[in-house]
């Protein structure tokens, strides 16, 4: 029922001109006469239609209807200069300026250390690296130590000769040759 | 479209576009203004627009111009609407019609004051439904909008009008009695009382 008194109430103005079909003319009719509400949205209809058709419609001037008809002819004529607000686009500038500022706050903000920051930065890598670089040098001292018990376990003092002269033979730079004059001069 | 095109589309349309600016922008010198340039763009974009649909372009262009203009006078509304009726008490009376001057003045004022409580785009609707005749698809159609929200708008744009045009009438009434006791000098209005 709502529905159709809200199509019978929006075509008010065509039943009152009879521009409606008859079928539907015939419908509106009944409604009304049924529904109190739409009968007084119908007074509300006749009373602005009232209202539209006794105030005077303007006339357009004919000296303005004769420019208008003379534009195709007339290259001279310029689109109306608008006056623009100063605030018109008020808010496109601040959305503007905002996103700018951003940007530069984007761009310039300090990432890159400041120098006290590097020196810093610098003594604690020196330290990691002094610290690293001792590790590894115990780790292969001690290596070094497991290597030469080995070596005098499993190997005599013949063999480990042998060795080392068979390399000397094929003329490869041996760091043995160290160790060996070391083991000589010892 | 060629240049008769153009001059038959000015003879048919100008008068109701010229009424439609007037009563949006309450100023005769807007209106022309307005309607100038919505010719001259019709013009300068006659290969754009389809054939045909003249008219329909023309009427959107229109009412977003004069849209475009209240927006602008909109900061001093008050004003506006204070204003609105001395404007329209300089328009001269273009129409040919037989009533009298001061009798149009009054319906015209009568109409500009209850139009003058809507928003700018319902009035621009109520004027093209009620001055144009148009239906509701047509106004949805020049005012880009849905065919159910124009119809929502007229509704209440009639029953706000109502509103306003009942409430005139009960101040004039009142105004009417005030006036009537002093020239009578009975306060207590009760003349027949005695």
């Amino acid at each position: 029922m709502k529905n159709s008194c809200t199509e019978i109430r929006s075509s008010l103005k065509e039943y009152l001109g009879n521009k409606l079909e008859p079928e539907k003319q015939k419908q509106v009719e009944l409604h009304l006469n049924e529904c109190a509400d739409c009968q007084a949205e119908l007074e509300q209809e006749k009373e602005l239609l009232a209202l539209f058709e006794n105030a005077p419609s303007q006339v357009c001037p004919r000296e303005l209807v004769e420019n208008l008809k003379a534009i195709p002819g007339d290259n001279s004529i310029a689109l109306p200069v608008r006056k623009v607000s100063k605030w018109q686009y008020a808010g496109v500038k601040i959305a503007a300026a905002v996103a700018v500022a951003a940007l530069l706050l984007i761009v310039c903000w300090p990432t890159t250390p400041v120098p006290e920051q590097i020196a810093d930065r610098s003594d604690l890598d020196q330290q990691q690296i002094a610290g690293e670089l001792r590790w590894s040098l115990a780790l292969t001292a001690n290596f070094l130590l497991e290597a030469r018990e080995l070596v005098e376990k499993n190997y005599s003092e013949a063999r480990l000769s042998e060795i080392i002269n068979s390399a000397v033979a094929k003329g490869a730079e041996s760091p043995f040759l160290n160790l060996r004059s070391q083991r000589n001069g010892g | 479209m060629n240049r008769e095109q153009f001059a038959s589309l000015v003879a048919e349309q100008s008068d109701e576009l010229y009424n439609y600016a007037c009563y949006m922008l309450h100023s005769q010198e807007d209106a022309a203004d307005v309607l100038q340039d919505t010719f001259l763009r019709c013009w300068q974009q006659r290969d754009v627009i389809k054939p045909g649909l003249e008219q329909n372009w023309m009427w959107r262009v229109i009412s977003r111009r004069c849209l475009d203009l209240l927006r602008q006078r909109q900061r001093s509304r008050k004003r506006f609407q204070h204003l609105a009726q001395e404007q329209l008490s300089q328009l001269p009376d273009t129409s040919t019609r037989t009533e009298t001057a001061f009798d149009l003045k009054q319906h015209q004022q009568q109409l500009q004051s209850a139009l003058a409580i809507l928003p700018d785009r319902t009035r621009s609707i109520m004027i093209m439904r009620y001055f144009q005749n148009c239906n509701y698809q047509e106004i949805a159609s020049r005012m880009s909008m849905n065919t159910s929200a124009v119809r929502v708008t007229v509704l209440r744009a009639r029953k706000k009008m109502h509103q306003h045009m009942t409430r005139r009438l009960a101040q004039h009434s009142a105004g009417h009695l005030s006036g009537l006791k002093e020239v009578t000098g009975n306060p207590g209005g009760t003349t027949h009382e005695e």
